[in-house]
Protein backbone atom coordinates (compact mmCIF):
# COMPACT_ATOMS: atom_id res chain seq x y z
CA UNK A 1 0.00 0.00 0.00
CA UNK A 2 1.51 3.18 -0.70
CA UNK A 3 0.76 5.07 1.65
CA UNK A 4 0.76 9.17 -1.36
CA UNK A 5 -2.56 7.22 -1.95
CA UNK A 6 -4.46 7.00 1.62
CA UNK A 7 -2.93 10.07 2.70
CA UNK A 8 -4.76 12.76 0.77
CA UNK A 9 -8.19 10.95 1.67
CA UNK A 10 -7.25 10.65 5.34
CA UNK A 11 -5.86 14.19 5.44
CA UNK A 12 -9.37 15.80 3.37
CA UNK A 13 -11.10 14.16 5.84
CA UNK A 14 -9.83 15.49 9.03
CA UNK A 15 -9.69 18.37 7.87
CA UNK A 16 -13.82 18.07 6.09
CA UNK A 17 -14.90 17.20 9.56
CA UNK A 18 -12.89 19.79 11.58
CA UNK A 19 -13.64 22.35 9.24
CA UNK A 20 -17.10 22.41 8.08
CA UNK A 21 -18.36 20.29 11.14
CA UNK A 22 -16.80 21.63 14.09
CA UNK A 23 -15.85 17.64 14.87
CA UNK A 24 -12.44 16.39 15.62
CA UNK A 25 -11.60 12.96 14.51
CA UNK A 26 -9.17 10.79 15.88
CA UNK A 27 -8.03 8.49 13.11
CA UNK A 28 -7.67 4.24 14.00
CA UNK A 29 -5.25 2.29 11.92
CA UNK A 30 -5.94 1.98 8.22
CA UNK A 31 -6.46 -1.71 6.93
CA UNK A 32 -7.18 -3.78 4.05
CA UNK A 33 -10.92 -4.50 4.06
CA UNK A 34 -11.08 -8.46 3.88
CA UNK A 35 -14.97 -9.49 4.33
CA UNK A 36 -18.29 -7.76 5.13
CA UNK A 37 -17.04 -5.04 8.25
CA UNK A 38 -17.19 -2.26 8.56
CA UNK A 39 -21.18 -1.62 8.53
CA UNK A 40 -22.64 1.64 8.07
CA UNK A 41 -25.82 3.44 8.28
CA UNK A 42 -25.06 5.47 6.00
CA UNK A 43 -22.60 5.60 3.33
CA UNK A 44 -21.58 8.37 0.36
CA UNK A 45 -20.12 7.04 -2.55
CA UNK A 46 -18.05 8.55 -5.08
CA UNK A 47 -15.72 7.85 -7.40
CA UNK A 48 -12.70 9.49 -8.80
CA UNK A 49 -11.73 8.60 -12.37
CA UNK A 50 -8.62 9.59 -14.82
CA UNK A 51 -4.88 8.05 -14.74
CA UNK A 52 -6.31 5.98 -11.81
CA UNK A 53 -9.80 4.58 -10.32
CA UNK A 54 -10.77 5.39 -7.11
CA UNK A 55 -13.86 4.84 -5.61
CA UNK A 56 -14.28 6.38 -1.95
CA UNK A 57 -16.99 5.41 0.73
CA UNK A 58 -17.75 7.69 3.52
CA UNK A 59 -20.02 5.62 5.88
CA UNK A 60 -21.11 6.63 9.10
CA UNK A 61 -23.13 5.26 12.06
CA UNK A 62 -26.84 6.53 12.66
CA UNK A 63 -25.31 8.98 15.43
CA UNK A 64 -22.66 10.45 13.00
CA UNK A 65 -24.98 10.87 9.99
CA UNK A 66 -27.41 13.15 12.43
CA UNK A 67 -24.76 15.08 14.27
CA UNK A 68 -23.40 15.81 10.75
CA UNK A 69 -26.21 16.80 9.48
CA UNK A 70 -26.95 19.20 11.95
CA UNK A 71 -23.90 20.42 12.42
CA UNK A 72 -24.36 21.65 8.74
CA UNK A 73 -27.81 22.93 9.33
CA UNK A 74 -28.33 23.34 12.92
CA UNK A 75 -31.72 21.32 13.05
CA UNK A 76 -31.55 18.17 14.14
CA UNK A 77 -33.25 15.42 12.01
CA UNK A 78 -35.82 13.30 13.09
CA UNK A 79 -34.56 10.29 11.55
CA UNK A 80 -32.62 9.13 8.22
CA UNK A 81 -34.11 11.74 5.41
CA UNK A 82 -33.68 13.53 2.74
CA UNK A 83 -31.74 15.60 4.74
CA UNK A 84 -29.28 13.89 6.21
CA UNK A 85 -28.95 12.11 2.31
CA UNK A 86 -27.81 15.80 0.95
CA UNK A 87 -25.46 16.15 3.59
CA UNK A 88 -23.49 12.72 3.67
CA UNK A 89 -23.49 13.32 -0.45
CA UNK A 90 -22.02 16.73 -0.05
CA UNK A 91 -19.56 15.70 2.51
CA UNK A 92 -18.53 12.75 0.19
CA UNK A 93 -18.09 15.87 -2.34
CA UNK A 94 -15.77 17.87 -0.64
CA UNK A 95 -13.66 14.72 0.93
CA UNK A 96 -13.26 13.65 -2.87
CA UNK A 97 -12.44 17.13 -3.87
CA UNK A 98 -10.16 18.04 -1.29
CA UNK A 99 -8.25 14.62 -2.61
CA UNK A 100 -7.94 14.98 -5.85
CA UNK A 101 -6.31 18.51 -5.25
CA UNK A 102 -3.38 16.48 -3.82
CA UNK A 103 -2.92 14.15 -6.47
CA UNK A 104 -3.31 16.21 -9.14
CA UNK A 105 -0.69 14.30 -11.60
CA UNK A 106 -3.17 11.90 -11.58
CA UNK A 107 -5.53 14.41 -13.92
CA UNK A 108 -8.47 12.72 -11.28
CA UNK A 109 -11.94 13.47 -12.45
CA UNK A 110 -14.79 13.29 -9.78
CA UNK A 111 -18.39 11.82 -9.98
CA UNK A 112 -21.57 12.84 -8.40
CA UNK A 113 -22.05 11.62 -5.13
CA UNK A 114 -24.10 8.50 -4.30
CA UNK A 115 -25.75 7.64 -0.83
CA UNK A 116 -26.55 4.42 0.59
CA UNK A 117 -29.08 4.18 3.55
CA UNK A 118 -30.20 1.00 5.55
CA UNK A 119 -28.80 -0.44 9.01
CA UNK A 120 -25.70 -2.65 8.39
CA UNK A 121 -25.03 -2.45 5.06
CA UNK A 122 -21.34 -2.97 3.73
CA UNK A 123 -19.99 -1.90 0.42
CA UNK A 124 -18.58 -4.17 -1.37
CA UNK A 125 -15.49 -3.88 -4.32
CA UNK A 126 -14.77 -5.98 -7.42
CA UNK A 127 -12.30 -8.67 -6.73
CA UNK A 128 -9.54 -6.45 -9.02
CA UNK A 129 -10.10 -3.55 -6.48
CA UNK A 130 -8.12 -3.08 -3.00
CA UNK A 131 -10.08 -1.35 -0.74
CA UNK A 132 -8.51 0.29 1.71
CA UNK A 133 -10.68 1.03 5.13
CA UNK A 134 -9.40 4.25 7.56
CA UNK A 135 -11.38 4.17 10.77
CA UNK A 136 -12.29 7.16 12.41
CA UNK A 137 -13.48 7.72 16.07
CA UNK A 138 -15.33 11.27 17.07
CA UNK A 139 -17.92 12.20 19.95
CA UNK A 140 -20.50 11.71 17.26
CA UNK A 141 -19.77 7.76 16.91
CA UNK A 142 -17.69 5.90 14.26
CA UNK A 143 -16.76 7.47 10.79
CA UNK A 144 -15.01 5.17 8.10
CA UNK A 145 -13.72 6.37 5.07
CA UNK A 146 -12.96 3.08 2.31
CA UNK A 147 -10.99 3.49 -0.46
CA UNK A 148 -11.19 1.40 -3.17
CA UNK A 149 -7.92 1.68 -5.24
CA UNK A 150 -6.84 0.82 -8.42
CA UNK A 151 -2.93 1.33 -9.67
CA UNK A 152 -2.30 4.21 -11.85
CA UNK A 153 -2.00 2.58 -15.60
CA UNK A 154 0.38 4.73 -18.11
CA UNK A 155 -0.71 6.74 -20.85
CA UNK A 156 -4.61 6.54 -19.39
CA UNK A 157 -6.20 9.62 -20.53
CA UNK A 158 -8.11 11.77 -17.57
CA UNK A 159 -11.90 12.39 -17.97
CA UNK A 160 -12.55 15.76 -18.97
CA UNK A 161 -16.03 16.21 -17.16
CA UNK A 162 -15.27 17.91 -13.25
CA UNK A 163 -17.89 16.82 -10.21
CA UNK B 1 -29.87 48.81 4.97
CA UNK B 2 -28.62 45.59 5.47
CA UNK B 3 -26.78 43.79 2.58
CA UNK B 4 -28.24 41.51 0.30
CA UNK B 5 -26.74 38.37 -0.67
CA UNK B 6 -27.39 35.96 -3.67
CA UNK B 7 -26.19 31.95 -2.83
CA UNK B 8 -25.62 29.86 -5.77
CA UNK B 9 -24.72 26.62 -6.04
CA UNK B 10 -26.30 23.28 -6.87
CA UNK B 11 -25.86 21.64 -3.33
CA UNK B 12 -28.95 22.62 -1.65
CA UNK B 13 -27.62 21.79 1.79
CA UNK B 14 -24.12 24.04 1.08
CA UNK B 15 -26.61 26.70 -0.06
CA UNK B 16 -28.30 26.99 3.54
CA UNK B 17 -24.71 26.48 5.18
CA UNK B 18 -23.85 30.07 3.20
CA UNK B 19 -27.50 31.60 4.01
CA UNK B 20 -27.30 30.97 7.67
CA UNK B 21 -23.62 32.02 7.97
CA UNK B 22 -24.41 34.69 6.07
CA UNK B 23 -27.84 35.74 7.51
CA UNK B 24 -26.10 35.47 11.22
CA UNK B 25 -23.70 38.18 9.87
CA UNK B 26 -26.26 40.62 9.19
CA UNK B 27 -26.67 39.69 5.45
CA UNK B 28 -30.47 39.45 3.75
CA UNK B 29 -30.23 36.46 1.44
CA UNK B 30 -32.48 37.40 -1.41
CA UNK B 31 -32.17 34.18 -3.78
CA UNK B 32 -31.14 31.41 -4.82
CA UNK B 33 -29.64 29.83 -7.93
CA UNK B 34 -28.77 25.59 -8.53
CA UNK B 35 -27.14 26.25 -11.87
CA UNK B 36 -25.13 28.93 -13.86
CA UNK B 37 -28.12 30.07 -15.72
CA UNK B 38 -30.36 30.82 -13.04
CA UNK B 39 -27.47 32.47 -11.15
CA UNK B 40 -27.28 35.34 -14.40
CA UNK B 41 -30.93 35.61 -14.16
CA UNK B 42 -31.52 35.96 -10.50
CA UNK B 43 -28.85 38.28 -10.46
CA UNK B 44 -30.61 40.22 -13.28
CA UNK B 45 -33.68 40.40 -11.16
CA UNK B 46 -32.34 41.06 -7.64
CA UNK B 47 -29.55 42.96 -8.07
CA UNK B 48 -28.23 41.99 -4.94
CA UNK B 49 -24.63 43.47 -3.21
CA UNK B 50 -22.95 40.46 -3.49
CA UNK B 51 -23.12 36.56 -4.75
CA UNK B 52 -21.57 33.85 -3.50
CA UNK B 53 -20.71 30.99 -7.05
CA UNK B 54 -19.81 27.34 -6.94
CA UNK B 55 -17.68 27.23 -10.44
CA UNK B 56 -19.27 23.18 -10.79
CA UNK B 57 -23.02 23.07 -11.47
CA UNK B 58 -25.02 21.34 -13.82
CA UNK B 59 -26.31 23.25 -17.16
CA UNK B 60 -23.81 26.34 -17.12
CA UNK B 61 -21.63 25.93 -14.50
CA UNK B 62 -20.13 29.31 -12.61
CA UNK B 63 -17.78 30.60 -14.65
CA UNK B 64 -20.34 30.65 -17.26
CA UNK B 65 -22.40 32.03 -14.68
CA UNK B 66 -19.77 34.98 -13.64
CA UNK B 67 -19.12 36.12 -17.23
CA UNK B 68 -22.61 36.94 -17.73
CA UNK B 69 -22.72 38.97 -13.68
CA UNK B 70 -20.04 40.96 -14.98
CA UNK B 71 -21.02 41.29 -18.43
CA UNK B 72 -24.34 42.91 -16.93
CA UNK B 73 -22.71 44.50 -14.03
CA UNK B 74 -18.73 45.15 -14.13
CA UNK B 75 -19.05 46.22 -10.84
CA UNK B 76 -20.62 43.14 -9.18
CA UNK B 77 -19.11 41.49 -6.14
CA UNK B 78 -18.45 37.77 -6.67
CA UNK B 79 -17.13 35.58 -4.43
CA UNK B 80 -16.53 32.21 -5.30
CA UNK B 81 -16.97 29.17 -2.87
CA UNK B 82 -15.90 25.99 -4.68
CA UNK B 83 -13.36 22.69 -3.50
CA UNK B 84 -10.20 22.70 -3.80
CA UNK B 85 -9.94 21.06 -7.05
CA UNK B 86 -10.71 24.05 -8.80
CA UNK B 87 -7.77 25.42 -8.57
CA UNK B 88 -7.31 25.70 -12.77
CA UNK B 89 -10.53 27.28 -13.24
CA UNK B 90 -10.11 29.59 -10.19
CA UNK B 91 -7.30 31.54 -12.04
CA UNK B 92 -9.49 31.96 -14.65
CA UNK B 93 -12.46 33.15 -12.20
CA UNK B 94 -10.34 35.55 -10.82
CA UNK B 95 -9.03 36.54 -14.34
CA UNK B 96 -13.03 37.26 -15.25
CA UNK B 97 -13.33 39.75 -12.16
CA UNK B 98 -14.28 37.36 -9.52
CA UNK B 99 -13.20 39.71 -5.95
CA UNK B 100 -12.45 36.68 -3.72
CA UNK B 101 -12.74 32.95 -3.40
CA UNK B 102 -13.14 30.56 -0.07
CA UNK B 103 -12.81 27.11 -0.92
CA UNK B 104 -14.75 24.07 0.41
CA UNK B 105 -14.62 23.34 3.33
CA UNK B 106 -14.63 26.32 4.62
CA UNK B 107 -15.57 27.58 8.24
CA UNK B 108 -17.85 30.27 9.03
CA UNK B 109 -15.43 32.78 10.33
CA UNK B 110 -13.53 32.72 6.86
CA UNK B 111 -16.53 32.30 5.18
CA UNK B 112 -18.14 35.71 6.99
CA UNK B 113 -15.13 37.76 7.23
CA UNK B 114 -14.31 37.30 3.62
CA UNK B 115 -18.19 38.23 2.59
CA UNK B 116 -17.43 41.37 5.26
CA UNK B 117 -14.60 42.66 2.77
CA UNK B 118 -16.25 42.65 -0.58
CA UNK B 119 -18.28 45.43 1.11
CA UNK B 120 -16.32 46.85 3.28
CA UNK B 121 -18.12 50.36 4.07
CA UNK B 122 -21.10 49.19 4.28
CA UNK B 123 -23.58 48.28 7.39
CA UNK B 124 -25.01 45.49 8.39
Amino acid sequence: MKVEYINPFLVSTISTFKTMLGCVLTRGTPYIKNGWQPEHEVGGVIGLSGKAQRTVVVGLDREAALRATEAMLHERPPEINRDVVDAVGELANIIAGGAKAQLEHLHLSVSLPSVITGKGHSIQFPTKVTPICIPFDSEWGSITVEVGLSEPHAGAAGAPQEK
Amino acid sequence: MPRTLLVADDALIIRQIIKDMATNAGWTVVGEASNGQEAIERYRQLRPDAVTLDLVMPEHDGLYALHGIMEFDPEAKVLIVSALEQRGILKDAIKAGAADFVSKPFDKGNLQATLAQLLPNAST
